[in-house]
């Protein structure tokens, strides 16, 4: 195989080049170089206690709201005539869900109150990853429509379904709620297919890497898991 | 111990070579068919060979880096290896580097020469020597020693789909030189 044979010519490289790889320094190493032995240990940022505090009592607050928005939102929309059945609080489409033909995607939903805010959405441009912060609804098929558009990706690459997993429980007693938060997050995503198109085109790796950044950022949420899948 | 006398060692025929060996060079072998296999039983037993080989190879060869030296045996054995087992077990290192090796090779549309791989890695060192010391040494880390990209891109400073991205550029880069050189594998 050509490739092996490419390996094999490698291998045989100057060891004088070899050696100067070994020792070369690289400008990270110098910057993070910690310890006596001459060890690297990257340099880790220390936050403010009251950071940590602030984030962890809003992860909290949007833990124990969430369930509570779901049920006034689902309730509104059994309640306002010509409702959107397949649309979840974050907007994304179910699999089975009727046509609805072309729309703005700001417009969606309309009957429920969507929080906007600014969101950075990732786009590849020049062979790296780049951002631009819009004003948006925060739904998942919104910001997922906008990071398409910035991709010069087509209509026919579609969101799926944009799932949030936690280990949070709601349970229903009588007529009161108890609900035990949950602190783990896991996002599993699902886009149609034919984005694999776009690899050739667009460098896969930073693609990929442009999609996970715009969609697990636009919530405030921090994942322990993110999982993309293609249907 | 330095290179010199561990080199003496073998001339003399003296077992404590291979263990002097294997107290400054294991690690750096190891971790060498570490990262070309990835599968722990086979790269112990990459290292064990590597030392019976030089044990054989020296005398009459005496290598200019010992280190250099067992690294290219520790390759070679962890091709051949793949080579033998590839049907029986997947090896994550070497089926990635051989993807990734894959953009390097030049376009067969302009062949002066079909060369062999002492007659291409002339050419491939002579392009290393052309590029900056970073890019040589970013190449020859992650082609040669078998280092992650991570590990790479957090020595850099940068993310990893960056430093993936510098690879590539790297590689393409190599192909044009060889496809200049009319080289064809």
């Amino acid at each position: 195989m050509k490739e092996e044979l490419m390996y094999d010519g490698i291998t045989e490289i100057r060891e004088d080049i070899i050696e100067r790889a070994e020792v070369y320094a690289f400008p990270g190493e110098a910057e993070n170089a910690e310890g006596p032995k001459g060890l690297t240990k990257k340099a880790r940022k220390v936050h403010p206690v009251w950071v940590t505090i602030a984030v962890v009592a809003a992860c909290l607050v949007l833990v124990v709201a969430s369930p509570f928005v779901y049920i006034a939102t689902r309730r509104a929309g059994s309640e306002a005539p010509a409702t959107n059945p397949g649309q979840s609080l974050h907007g994304n489409k179910r699999p089975g869900d009727a046509e609805t033909g072309k729309e703005n995607p700001g417009d969606k939903a309309p009957e429920t109150s969507v929080a906007s805010a600014d969101v950075w959405i990732y786009f590849v441009q020049d062979g790296e990853v780049c951002k631009e912060r819009y004003r948006m609804n925060l739904q998942a098929e919104v910001v997922f429509d906008r990071w398409r558009a910035e991709n010069g990706i087509g209509e026919e690459v579609q969101l799926l379904e944009c799932e949030i997993r936690s280990k949070a429980i709601t349970e229903q007693q009588g007529k009161v709620g108890f609900h035990t938060s949950g602190y783990d997050f896991s996002m599993y995503l699902t886009v149609s297919k034919n984005l694999e198109s776009y690899y050739e085109q667009k460098d896969e790796v930073l693609l990929l890497d442009s999609l996970k950044q715009t969609m697990t950022g636009y919530s405030g949420l921090t994942y322990q898991e993110y999982h993309l899948i293609l249907e | 111990m330095d290179d010199k006398q561990i080199i003496d060692l073998y001339f003399a025929r003296n077992e404590q070579a291979i263990a002097e060996t294997e107290q400054k060079y294991g690690r750096f072998c190891w971790r060498i068919a570490m990262n070309v296999l990835d599968v722990w039983e086979d790269a112990e037993e990459c290292v064990s060979d590597t030392w019976l080989s030089t044990w054989g190879q020296i005398p009459p060869t005496v290598p200019q880096s010992l280190k250099a030296f067992l690294g290219r045996i520790v390759r070679n054995l962890s091709i051949s290896r793949f080579r033998s087992m590839r049907a029986k077990k997947r090896y994550n290192g070497m089926e990635v580097l051989l993807s990734e090796l894959g953009d390097c090779v030049p376009s067969s549309a302009n062949v002066e020469q079909t060369v062999e791989a002492k007659e291409l890695s002339g050419y491939i060192s002579e392009w290393l020597d052309s590029l900056p010391a970073e890019d040589c040494a970013l190449f020859v880390r992650r082609y040669w020693f078998g280092d992650a990209v991570q590990d790479l891109a957090e020595r850099c400073g940068i993310t990893g789909p960056q430093m993936a991205q510098r690879m590539l550029r790297l590689r393409k880069s190599l192909r044009a030189a060889l496809n200049q050189k009319g080289v064809a594998l």
